[in-house]
């Protein structure tokens, strides 16, 4: 049994809680600012419970012209990104599980990838989506692209080890009753493997909602959510911020929530007693 | 006509195995068995029929069929059954039809008849991981049966199961194959499994075919001293000896540890054999009772395990190692004269391994 026997049951109780105290905590303050005028954000010593609540900042940010574009081109982006980057991750993974001559350069592909500093790319990265027309565009195509490929890494990870725990006799077995390769791939491999691509487009979808960096370099004037949040953190006060963020927050959340099923016995597994 | 004719395949891996310049005959209906020990190319070859592997020369040419697709010909059982886990065993089972795009009641009908054939009486909407492992092998026959194939390829599919289960589905296999009268080419490294399930028997070694026949006649007859060893358990014994010359009835001497064969041995051999030569015995083919006709030992005995039927003695003759499966305990440390009967003796050649008488 994974983690011990029952002596370790309180130590990973309270490992358990203190993880939970520290994710909650943060979203905890988020929600007390975007719900609280600003001076108490500010009050020292801090509130730990709002004592007056508003619904102004939630207001104001509701009321903000561009909100509505901006969070639906997060959703197109991070959707296109998530399915891109899935398809992609997952083939790339099927070949690592199946070709040993592609195990190891496509591991060093992937490792080297995700150790590139991404702003030092980002240039070169930039002039090309400018000659592709792609730069700033209104559908949010380029930074959809962007995301797609710094994904890949992390939804092939995540998917690699779902096929390599596949048999390949399966495979050998529906070639012989007459499947293509691509029949074979479609109906034994990716439904065996639905929990794990299910994690990675999760996990590629979230990547390509929080990124920063490329998205306020490249959408400069079709802004995705994130670029939209800073401005208004720098130039704003912070209860009207702390709404928008709840406002980003959410459809994460609903995502997770989604997907909770498959999650919860594919890339989360909880160990089982 | 043959079902399958094999020509010269060869198939060779870069790093060692394969198979070299094998060429068989399998004719329809029969159990046909693959044996050897891992890395003598039987899996290999099976693959090669299956066409999961390309040849590197050679030809498999499938008798009557001619050159219809492969995939419609054969069928393969897989070692652990590679049955798809997140299918029922009725979508297991339909899987190759629905590639066919048979209508729905086809599919049905053809369905439950594989697995009316294949003894299969279980709710078919479970998936693998609820059966047993009868079940899933069962499963697996069916599946490979409704494609009507003409040829099924088994790969040790009994070998990753326990003892009990495995000789009760040996014995399910062997009816299976009777029932549906369908060629059958088994792969096994289990020369027992071999001896008990096949109609004609395919010793392999190293990528070559040592010898082909009927299971009773490779035992009887092993055409080396591979096959003499290989097949049977205990060990087949091999000493080197001395023949006396065909014309002296009297043992000849030797300086160098060899065997005197006494009795009237050397009168009863065939072709007159002399010199030195390899003499093979199977242990339970040695006794205390000698007989008119026999080769005589005088045995040194070292060492007995019980083995339920009987105690097998080890036991040292003119130097030579020598096991005897006996009826009859004996001490360690004793001295006494084993018989073999003329039949249970094997004569090879000392240079080639090969059957000489």
């Amino acid at each position: 049994m994974p983690g011990g026997g029952a002596r370790a049951a309180p130590l990973r109780f309270a490992i358990d809680c203190l993880a939970v105290i520290g994710a909650a905590v943060p979203i905890y303050l988020l929600i007390k600012q975007a719900i609280t005028p600003d001076l108490e954000s500010f009050a020292w010593p801090p509130f730990w419970l709002p004592h007056h609540l508003t619904a102004s900042n939630l207001k104001s940010v509701f009321e903000l012209a561009e909100l509505r574009s901006a969070l639906l081109l997060s959703v197109i982006v991070a959707v296109a990104a998530a399915a891109i980057s899935t398809v992609l991750g997952t083939m790339l993974a099927y070949a690592m599980a199946r070709r040993e001559r592609l195990r190891q350069t496509g591991m060093a592909g992937v490792t080297i990838a995700r150790l590139l500093p991404m702003i030092a790319v980002a240039l070169p990265l930039t002039t090309v989506l400018i000659r592709a027309g792609l730069y700033d565009s209104p559908t949010g195509m380029g930074l959809a692209l962007i995301h797609a490929a710094l994904a890949i890494p992390t939804t092939a990870l995540t998917t690699y080890g779902a096929f390599v725990a596949i048999p390949a006799e399966q495979e050998e077995a529906a070639w012989l009753d007459g499947a293509s390769p691509l029949r074979v791939f479609l109906a034994i491999d990716v439904p065996q493997a639905r929990m794990a691509i299910a994690a990675s487009l999760v996990l590629s979808f979230i990547l390509s909602w929080d990124e920063f960096g490329f998205a306020l370099l490249i959408q400069v004037t079709n802004r995705t959510m994130p670029p939209l949040l800073y401005y208004y953190t720098v130039f704003g006060d912070v209860g009207p911020a702390s709404a928008l963020a709840l406002v980003m927050l959410a459809p994460a959340v609903a995502v997770i929530i989604a997907l909770r099923p498959m999650l919860k016995s594919g890339f989360i597994a909880a160990p089982r007693h | 006509m043959a079902e399958l004719e094999i020509y010269k395949l060869s198939r060779r891996f870069k790093s060692g195995g394969g198979v070299s310049d094998v060429s068989l005959t399998i004719e329809p209906g029969r159990l046909f068995v693959l044996v050897g020990p891992s890395g003598c190319g039987k899996s290999t070859l099976l693959r090669l029929i299956a066409g999961l592997e390309s040849p590197d020369s050679g030809e498999i040419r499938f008798g009557e069929a001619g050159n219809a697709d492969r995939r419609d010909l054969i069928a393969m059982v897989f070692q652990n059954y590679a049955l798809y886990p997140h299918m029922s065993a009725f979508d297991n089972i339909a899987f190759a039809l629905r590639l066919r795009h048979l209508s729905r009641p086809e599919i049905r009908r053809r369905v439950a008849e594989a697995a009316e054939l294949a003894a299969l009486h279980i709710d078919l909407s479970r998936r693998p991981a609820e059966l047993s492992g009868g079940e899933r092998q069962r499963v697996a026959l069916a599946r490979a049966l409704v494609r009507r194939p003409r040829v099924i390829l088994m790969d040790e599919p009994l070998s990753s199961l326990d003892a009990p289960l495995r000789s009760h589905l040996r014995i399910e296999l062997k009816e299976f194959q009777r029932r549906t009268g369908r060629t059958v080419i088994y792969v096994t490294h289990d020369q027992f499994e071999a001896l008990t399930l096949a109609d004609d028997l395919a010793v392999m070694r190293a990528g070559t075919v040592e010898q082909v026949g009927a299971p009773d006649d490779v035992y009887q007859r092993p055409a080396n001293v591979f096959v003499a060893t290989f097949m049977g358990n205990p060990l087949m014994n091999i000493v080197r000896c001395r023949l006396p010359n065909a014309s002296v009835s009297a043992p000849a001497r030797s300086s160098e540890p060899a065997l005197e064969i006494g009795g009237k041995l050397a009168m009863a051999m065939p072709f007159g054999l002399s010199g030195e030569v390899l003499l093979g015995i199977r242990p339970e083919d040695l006794t205390y009772k000698s007989s008119s006709d026999c080769a005589a030992f005088e045995a040194t005995f070292t060492r007995v395990e019980f083995v339920g039927p009987g105690y097998l003695a080890y036991a040292t003759v003119a130097g030579q190692e020598l096991t005897a499966l006996l009826d009859q305990p004996i001490e360690p440390g004793r001295t006494r004269w084993l018989y073999a009967p003329r039949r249970a003796l094997h004569f090879f050649d000392p240079v080639s391994n090969r059957r000489i008488g």
